[in-house]
């Protein structure tokens, strides 16, 4: 695995050099501090500014749709009707089943509409905000389908001893199903890091800055590899 | 409202339950007297499970189910005693033992937190006192911690005893409480019935008749949703008023 990335690395610093070279120098695109730049500045991009940009954006973003999903799921499973839960859901799937890029977009666009940041909509909190709501209805489905695949014995314990359908949620169903919530979450951060990745290469090909496109093939390799292990870690503890 | 006896632990009158608008129970009463063991017996699917889940208004989660007539817990009614309050009153056991996915300890310290005991000692002396109440305390006191996957259905099924009881209920419903336990077991857990009775009025959904007889001072049996015959169990028995009642005595209905 380690020589796979490596390898990879190499191949695409090999592939890309000729044209960064031309444009800076390898020592300052790795080592430059951090500036807060726009996008669209003419000024010179380095690696370190992409990953901390980039790490931003996924923790807010991961943020916002854990904590929002979260609730509206415990909502929807603890709080509704079957037959409210089966529209939900349904509508959800449906939501899930789109690919992010073409609604990412929406939502950058309808957020620009709505929200006057004076066109400036290329910053970061903006970008978790973005990326938050777009993962919701997958977060929302699949926490759903944890709390529904809880025994109804459990609940009917709980309430038996004069728990709340809250007390119940929070003191009972999470703690009782954690090792699965924290699987859905790594299998989403997963998913949220492609997304950014998807949607930057998107905007680095629109303003042509190529070692944006470079910093974010490095960052896909070596991010995925860690939630690999991840992945990994968390099943061979037993999780599933 | 009349003079309340304070003999009278609950005092049902015309309780009816609806599922999807068919009555599952209709036109019960019934009057349970303190420190009295009552069997609920019948064939099964005609509405003796459903009886203890209205008094204990467990149904108020299920939109399904609608619960009509009068319950009467002490003098108050159950309607307007809030949900929580009556439920640490009025405890439940449930056929499968349905513990939480958590230590022994905090199994057990879960109800006593609700009711608003958090200091870590007083928590300790509870678990000590209810664990040595269902005879538990000596077989478990050096593994409070570990998971309760670990024990026997015969100890899972008195540990979830225990804790119903750690909240100090006047009354403990039971739905047929020894139905997957062996036979030593559920020897074990009949004398723990009786021996609770000194504290506590327990009405019990019975496996069987003559789990009924041996278990109880009076007995109510269900059929088709309705109260047949409830009286003395001596009295069910030997002399049986009503001609239903009799032939699930003698065996003629199942």
């Amino acid at each position: 695995m380690y020589i796979v990335v490596l390898t990879l690395c190499c191949l695409i610093f090999y592939f890309f050099s000729a044209p960064l070279f031309d444009y800076a120098v390898l020592s300052s695109y790795l080592t430059e501090k951090p500036q807060y730049l726009s996008f669209y500045s003419n000024e010179y991009y380095n690696i370190i500014n992409l990953i901390f940009g980039f790490l931003l954006i996924f923790l807010i973003g991961l943020q916002l749709c854990v904590l929002i999903g979260g609730l509206l799921a415990i909502n929807l499973s603890e709080f509704s009707t079957t037959k409210f839960i089966t529209k939900i859901r349904n509508a959800v799937d449906f939501f899930t089943n789109i690919p992010f890029v073409v609604y990412g977009y929406l939502l950058l666009l309808a957020f620009n509409r709505f929200v006057d940041f004076n066109n400036q909509f290329n910053n970061i909190l903006f970008g978790g905000l973005i990326l938050g709501s777009m993962m919701l209805p997958m977060i929302i489905s699949r926490f759903i389908h944890i709390l529904q695949s809880i025994p109804y014995d459990q609940r009917e314990g709980a309430y038996s001893l004069g728990a709340t359908r809250y007390k119940t949620a929070f003191m009972v169903l999470i703690p009782s199903q954690s090792k699965l919530f924290l699987s859905e979450i790594i299998t989403i951060s997963t998913r949220m890091f492609c997304e950014i990745l998807i949607l930057l290469l998107v905007t680095s090909i629109f303003i042509e800055k190529i070692e944006v496109i470079i910093s974010i093939f490095v960052i896909a390799i070596i991010g995925t590899w860690i939630s690999q292990l991840l992945k990994k870690s968390h099943y061979q503890n037993g999780a599933i | 409202m009349e003079q309340f006896n304070k003999d009278i632990m609950l005092q049902i009158e015309g309780l009816g339950v609806t599922r999807n608008d068919k009555y599952v129970i209709k036109n019960v009463n019934m009057t349970i007297h303190n420190h009295e063991v009552i069997a609920l017996v019948g064939p099964s699917g005609h509405g003796k499970a459903i009886f203890p889940r209205a008094i204990n208004r467990l149904f108020s989660a299920d939109s399904t189910y609608k619960v009509v007539g009068k319950i009467l817990f002490e003098d108050r009614l159950v309607s307007a005693i809030p949900t929580e309050k009556l439920r640490q009153e009025i405890g439940m056991i449930f056929s499968k033992p349905n513990l939480f996915p958590m230590s022994i300890y905090e199994n057990i310290a879960f109800g006593l937190r609700l009711i608003g005991i958090t200091n870590k000692a007083m928590l300790d002396k509870q678990i000590k006192i209810t664990l040595d109440k269902v005879g538990l305390w000596k077989e478990l006191q050096n593994i409070l911690s570990s998971p309760v996957t670990k024990l026997s259905s015969g100890q899972q099924q008195r540990l979830c005893l225990a804790r119903t009881l750690a909240l100090q209920p006047k009354v403990i419903l039971m739905d047929k409480p020894t139905l997957s336990l062996n036979s030593s077991s559920k020897g074990y857990f009949e004398e723990l019935i009786l021996s609770l009775k000194e504290k506590h009025t327990i009405i019990v959904t019975a496996e069987d008749k003559l789990q009924a007889g041996r278990i109880s001072d009076k007995i109510g049996f269900f059929y088709n949703g309705r109260l047949i015959e409830y009286g003395q169990t001596k009295n069910i028995f030997t002399q049986p008023k009503e001609e239903l009642t009799e032939n699930f005595i003698t065996g003629r209905i199942n």
